[in-house]
């Protein structure tokens, strides 16, 4: 083992289930997720915080995974993009597909988490405030038009089926 | 346009569901059980000979496999002519181990002088980067010229004449994923290479004729790739990856870090243009003459070659263009959406703007009198057919219109043309036995070709299209395709899609008239049946004689559809006027770009969602490229080698976008379609100078057009 090789046995809440891995202290919760669990939803564009591709939600709010240690997170709530979709696809993802938001699809999931998050506090945002919301994530394909679009058709639809509730 | 049922139509494309819930697999995602992973050491210098690599501590590092050096492997060479150029690499076991194991490299550098302006690069006394092709100038690596008429009494016809010199950095597509591949040699000796790539058919084949090996040998897989713009055209990680699973025997990945990205890919070229144009008091265009020197860096790579394909948007009787390229000593430059064209329409339609502002013409008028129509000469001499750069001008002139003026704020036209190439492209259709079809496509989808391709065969078929399953990526499945850029995708493999689906239809009547009493030339499909045109039977379902054909003596229903075109580009000439709407703060000189609008002739959008798609995302990267992007360098080096530094649209940069799209049918295209995945950034550097000269009266003619131009000068500013 080299010097700075130094493994650790940690406990991850993932998506409601917890998992017990084995991390090298170096490890960041980005490496892990998808070295270890096999979570590769969540993509590594940048590896120093400036992308956003790498967000998941951490107790509900949006962090770029590549930029905490795994050993740090142990006994947080951490939801990736495979957790968002239950039976059918969360109404943020189907409005991502139907609005023509997606295109390579590299920054789409955490784009998706970073508007879950804000959604969840949000129900009736402005096309400013979307936004605002969504400056950390950058997407090279789309110019913004549609995402947004996207995202202003999820709070509604959101806002519709709290209703029916 | 109502002829379709299903072209045309707004339909979302399928690979956006796995993209959304996180299954869609990139390369990245691949892993083996004893996977090893690669790390690259670079040089820091940009000129330099290689004294020495002592690799003796990285040896001893446990976890690492394999180390390659200049000393034992042909890949490396002593003579670095960049910062950032690949000097070793090595495999380890973990990504920890490899990176570590990179820094324990120890290389002893002789520096040398090294030069980094092209311009300077030129002079007889200059470093020589690479033997010169020019007797007149040092570092020459290309040049040629273009010229009609008789200069000198083209511009003794003028009365005015402008003249300016514009600058555009070099700019990086910064796809969202960084190049990435995996190398596998299976116990056969045959490799496999899954790699972040527009064509997989053109890495097998530099690989295979890297490796000496026949291309059946290698097997290149391009999984989902995220983002490309034309930066991943040409190998760069992947012979690394493959030489050292041969001699480790293990299966390697690497992947670049988005520091290596800018310091080590292809961005797109910096360019100087040093331009005069000149036209009569009725705004008569009379001449132009160019220079246009690209900085190719340490080797070929300057795109030189589109100028016809970008430029003869007006009518000028007498012109000389000399385009050179220029070695230095920095990082080499590649395709970049449309390569070529941006920056020459940033400076040509710049001088247009400053012609017609000189002449005290409105820019719109000035640019449709010297127009070109249905008849000129491109500038290489062929005759233009019908095109729509009139009509573009015209949709602007009503948008611009609509615009209320206030302080502070300026309106920016400004007109761009390109070319869509065709390329190798082939398909094949299999009908299944439940009626569904397998498409087999050869290229990588970028833009949602697949989707489009989907829809021409439900469409041709009169079958849904959850019906159609495409499938690619695979050099030892998919038939040959040309790499997907020139905007050749859609329209080369959708004439191959269509070749191959009217012979799927043309065999499917053959087969039918044998179970009805009707001649094949007689049928036609309507709701996924096979029916007579006079109605005098009620039809039998595709998914019958599918199912029947597989196991009578006909036997199962495939076809192969092919395209290509031996001149490469095709007669498809794509036009655009974009409008630019700006605001500039007269205090700080902060740029905010309100809207953009484009008209652009699409020919015939296939998939209008996907089509706008294209273009807005084109705009925001032209909006990019002109105003918040270039790399800076210091003595070669790149700095702003990351995304906090170099910096790429965010949301909250990105304007109101209004895409128009005209419809021209091209003569040949399928369906009429042009291409659309490149033009629609070619513009927006121009139309966004040409806008902030209307707020501000100054001309910037350097990218990025930066806010320190404008609020350090007094002036035109305080008289706003």
């Amino acid at each position: 083992m080299n010097r700075y090789g130094l493994k650790e046995k940690i406990e991850l809440r993932i998506n409601h289930a917890t998992h017990h891995i084995e991390v090298d202290v170096r490890d960041t919760l980005l490496d892990a997720l998808r070295d270890q669990l096999g979570l590769t939803g969540t993509k590594r564009g940048c590896d120093m915080g400036e992308c956003g591709a790498c967000t998941v939600l951490m107790d509900g709010k949006p962090i770029n995974s590549c930029m905490l240690l795994a050993v740090d997170v142990m006994g947080r709530n951490i939801m990736t993009i495979e957790g968002l979709a239950q039976d059918e696809l969360h109404p943020i993802q189907q409005a991502f597909v139907e609005n023509g938001a997606v295109q390579c699809g590299f920054c789409t999931p955490g784009m998706i988490l970073t508007a879950k998050a804000f959604l969840d506090h949000c129900s009736n945002p402005t096309d400013d405030d979307v936004r605002q919301a969504i400056s950390g994530n950058l997407c090279r394909c789309t110019g913004y038009r549609k995402i947004v679009e996207a995202i202003l058709d999820a709070a509604s639809r959101l806002r519709r089926g709290k209703r029916h509730v | 346009m109502s002829e379709h049922w299903l072209l045309g139509k707004r339909v979302p494309r399928p690979d956006a569901i796995p993209k959304v819930t996180g299954e869609a697999v990139y390369t990245d995602d691949i892993t083996f059980p004893g996977m090893l992973y690669g790390a690259v050491v670079r040089s820091p210098y940009a000129c330099a000979s290689i004294r020495s690599v002592d690799t003796s501590r990285a040896e001893q590092l446990p976890g690492v496999r394999a180390i390659l050096t200049p000393t034992n492997s042909s890949l490396f060479s002593t003579e670095i002519l960049y910062a950032g150029q690949k000097v070793a690499a090595l495999a380890a076991t973990d990504p920890h181990t490899a990176q570590e194991a990179a820094s324990l490299i120890q290389v002893e550098y002789q520096r040398h002088r090294a030069v980094f302006d092209p311009i300077r690069a030129m002079s007889r006394d200059a470093p020589v980067v690479r033997p010169s092709r020019s007797q007149e100038f040092n570092n020459v690596c290309s040049h040629q010229r273009k010229e009609r008429g008789d200069l000198e009494t083209g511009f003794a016809q003028a009365d005015i004449i402008v003249e300016n010199t514009y600058r555009v950095g070099i700019a990086h597509q910064a796809y969202m994923e960084p190049h990435a591949c995996v190398a596998r040699f299976d116990v056969s000796g045959k490799l496999t290479v899954w790699t972040s790539i527009q064509g997989q058919f053109n890495v097998r084949a530099s690989l295979a004729s890297m490796l000496g090996m026949p291309v059946h040998d290698v097997r290149v897989i391009a999984p989902e790739i995220g983002g490309a713009f034309g930066g991943k055209t040409s190998l760069i990680m992947e012979p690394i990856a493959v030489v050292l699973a041969k001699i480790t025997g293990a299966p390697v990945k690497i992947v670049m870090s988005r520091q290596e990205e800018f310091i080590d890919a292809h961005p797109g070229p910096g360019c100087i243009i040093h331009v005069k144009t000149a036209a009569r008091q009725d705004g008569t265009l009379t001449a132009e003459w160019a220079e246009i020197i690209y900085d190719t860096g340490a080797a070929p790579g300057a795109p030189t070659g589109n100028f016809d394909r970008t430029r003869g948007l007006y009518r000028i009787p007498n012109f000389r263009y000399d385009i050179y390229s220029v070695y230095t000593h920095k990082l080499i430059p590649g395709a970049y959406r449309a390569p070529g064209a941006l920056e020459l329409t940033f400076a040509f339609e710049s001088q247009i703007d400053h012609l017609a502002g000189e002449l005290g013409q409105d820019p719109i008028e000035f640019r449709l009198k010297n127009a070109v129509d249905e008849g000129d000469l491109t500038v290489d001499g062929k005759v233009y057919p019908t095109i729509g750069l009139r009509e573009s001008l015209h949709q602007a002139r009503e948008q611009i219109k609509a615009v209320e003026h206030k302080p502070h704020r300026g309106i920016g036209v400004a007109c761009g043309k390109w070319m869509n190439a065709i390329g190798a492209s082939g398909v094949i259709l299999t009908l299944n036995e439940d009626g569904s079809v397998n498409l087999t496509s050869g290229a990588v989808d970028l833009t949602g070709v697949n989707t489009v391709l989907a829809q021409i065969v439900a469409e041709e078929l009169s079958i849904s299209l959850d019906q159609i399953h495409v499938q690619t990526r695979d050099t030892d499945v998919a038939p040959y395709a040309a790499l997907s850029g020139g905007s050749r995708t859609t329209y080369g493999m959708s004439l191959a899609t269509q070749n191959a689906v009217r012979q799927l239809k043309k065999d499917l009547f053959e087969f039918a008239s044998q179970h009805m009493p009707v001649s094949p030339e007689a049928f036609t499909v309507a709701d996924g049946k096979v029916v007579p045109r006079d109605g005098s039977h009620t039809g039998i379902p595709i998914r019958e004689l599918a199912r029947i054909a597989m196991y009578s003596a006909r036997g199962p229903l495939t076809v192969t559809g092919s395209a290509s075109d031996p001149s490469w580009l095709a007669d498809s000439y794509i036009f655009i006027t974009q409008v630019a709407e700006v605001e500039v703060d007269p205090d700080t000189g902060e740029i905010t770009v309100l809207r953009v609008s484009s008209f652009q002739d699409v020919g015939f959008a296939l998939n209008p969602m996907l089509v706008e798609g294209q273009i807005e995302g084109g705009i925001v990267q032209g909006l990019g490229w002109g105003y918040l992007e270039g790399l800076v360098f210091d003595k070669g080096v790149v700095l702003n080698e990351n995304l906090t530094e170099y910096k790429i649209p965010t949301a909250l940069d990105a304007p109101e976008l209004v895409p128009v799209l005209i419809e021209i049918p091209s003569a040949d295209g399928p369906y009429g379609i042009k291409g659309v995945g490149e033009p629609s950034m070619v513009v927006t550097p121009a139309v966004l100078a040409n806008a902030i000269h209307d707020a501000t009266g100054i001309r910037l003619t350097e990218t990025p057009l930066v806010q320190d131009d404008l609020s350090t000068r007094q002036g035109p500013l305080g008289n706003m």
